[in-house]
């Protein structure tokens, strides 16, 4: 176990590498219907052996496998809780830019801020430590929650593809939002 | 399509290439002031041949250098050390076609790997080193827009004695002052999309 104070620091979480310890709880989250529902992932049942050879996959945290780190709260007494998980992947070199994906996989802590102060921190490691330019996402359509977390952070709505995305029995849009360094600069200076 | 200078272009490797590397890395006028210490075998430049035709990563390409008039092949340069956090890699040339020394073609060919570097690969900070015994090497970095950062002390065993090198090093913002900031054809692009 990693001590509090180590890992990417936020306000009220921090990002530290996934431990394989993690699998259990990432099988119950990706596994479950609420959860899946604010995501991309279709939810094809995960094996917990999968969960773990997912966790080992990502044995490094470089420019080639990308930045993928569990999500913690850190204001819920002593120990962090584990709440989610955090993945910043698709550097490119020459372009600097990256995507970004979230999950906050522990239902009592949505709607609460974590997410923000997740994205927040993974935001400033890819541009202040990874010399990022330029960082992406994808949010489906409904999800408006997200999308104003992702806003305060500074990310701008970009685009949106019509119907791409098949939930609950029906086509959504997906929408794309990016973040620039300066935007970045310019929502943590208000 | 080769990346074009004012002189020469720089296109890939083909393993093809490798019997002139091979009189050439054996020329020991030619490999005066490389890091090379042995005879090389026909055989070992086809396999570095056929490894430099495959490498094409950031910080780490190799070029074939021709004479852009005529498409003789007279050296080769390359990048290496390339580092994706830093931004930065380190620069190597040589010019094997010693009756074509002294023209310019390296200084030509280094300016448009530099180039490449900034303008295509988002560099930040390109770096060599070269052997204090060469000052016309160093002469022609200079004139390149490199600034001497300091010295790697008798880091080379050459000729029966230690020598320095010499490690140079140009940023974004000065080549930038030197050469401007963006290809020729921006302007036209930008101007076009309003």
């Amino acid at each position: 176990m990693l001590p509090a104070n180590a890992g990417l620091i936020g306000q009220r979480v921090r990002l530290r590498p996934f431990e394989e310890g993690d699998a259990t709880l990432f099988q119950q989250w990706f596994n479950d219907a609420e959860t899946l529902s604010w995501l991309g992932n279709v939810g094809y049942q995960i094996s917990l052996s999968a969960e773990e050879q997912f966790i080992r996959n990502q044995n490094e945290n470089d420019w080639e496998h990308g930045v993928a780190l569990a999500i913690e709260a850190t204001d819920r007494g002593d120990q962090p809780v584990l709440i989610g998980n955090i993945v910043l992947r698709g550097l490119s070199a020459e372009h600097r830019h990256a995507e970004v994906g979230i999950a906050i996989g522990d239902g009592e802590s949505r709607g609460r801020g974590y997410g923000e102060d997740a994205m927040r921190t993974i935001c400033r490691h890819g541009f202040e430590d990874l010399d990022l330019h330029r960082i992406e996402l994808t949010t489906l359509s409904y999800n408006a929650r997200a999308v104003r977390s992702y806003e305060k952070v500074g990310f701008v709505l970009e685009g949106r593809r019509r119907e791409h995305s098949y939930k609950g029995g029906r086509y959504w849009d997906l929408l794309h939002m990016g973040l620039l360094r300066s935007d970045f600069r310019a929502a943590e200076g208000e | 399509m080769p990346l074009t200078g004012e002189r020469v272009q720089l296109r890939a490797i083909e393993r093809s290439d490798a019997p002139k590397f091979y009189e050439w890395v054996n020329d020991r006028e030619v490999t005066e002031h490389l890091g090379l210490f042995y005879p090389v075998s026909l055989s070992s430049e086809e396999e570095w041949a056929e490894q430099a035709a495959k490498a094409n990563a950031y910080g780490d390409a190799q070029f074939a250098i021709e004479i852009a008039e005529t498409g003789e092949h007279i050296g080769n340069c390359d990048m290496h050390q390339g580092s994706v956090e830093n931004r930065s890699c380190e620069i190597g040339i040589l010019i094997g076609a010693k009756e074509h020394w002294g023209k310019g073609y390296g200084t030509d060919a280094f300016r448009v790997l530099v180039t490449f570097a900034f303008r295509q690969l988002n560099m930040r900070h390109v770096v060599l080193l070269v052997d204090e015994d060469h000052p016309g090497g160093i002469t022609a970095y200079e004139r390149a827009g490199f600034q001497q950062d300091g010295r790697d002390r008798a880091a080379h065993w050459s000729r029966g004695r230690a020598v320095d090198f010499v490690t140079m090093s140009i940023l974004r913002e000065e080549f930038d002052a030197q050469y401007g900031a963006h290809d020729d054809w921006v302007k036209e692009a930008v101007d076009a999309s309003g």
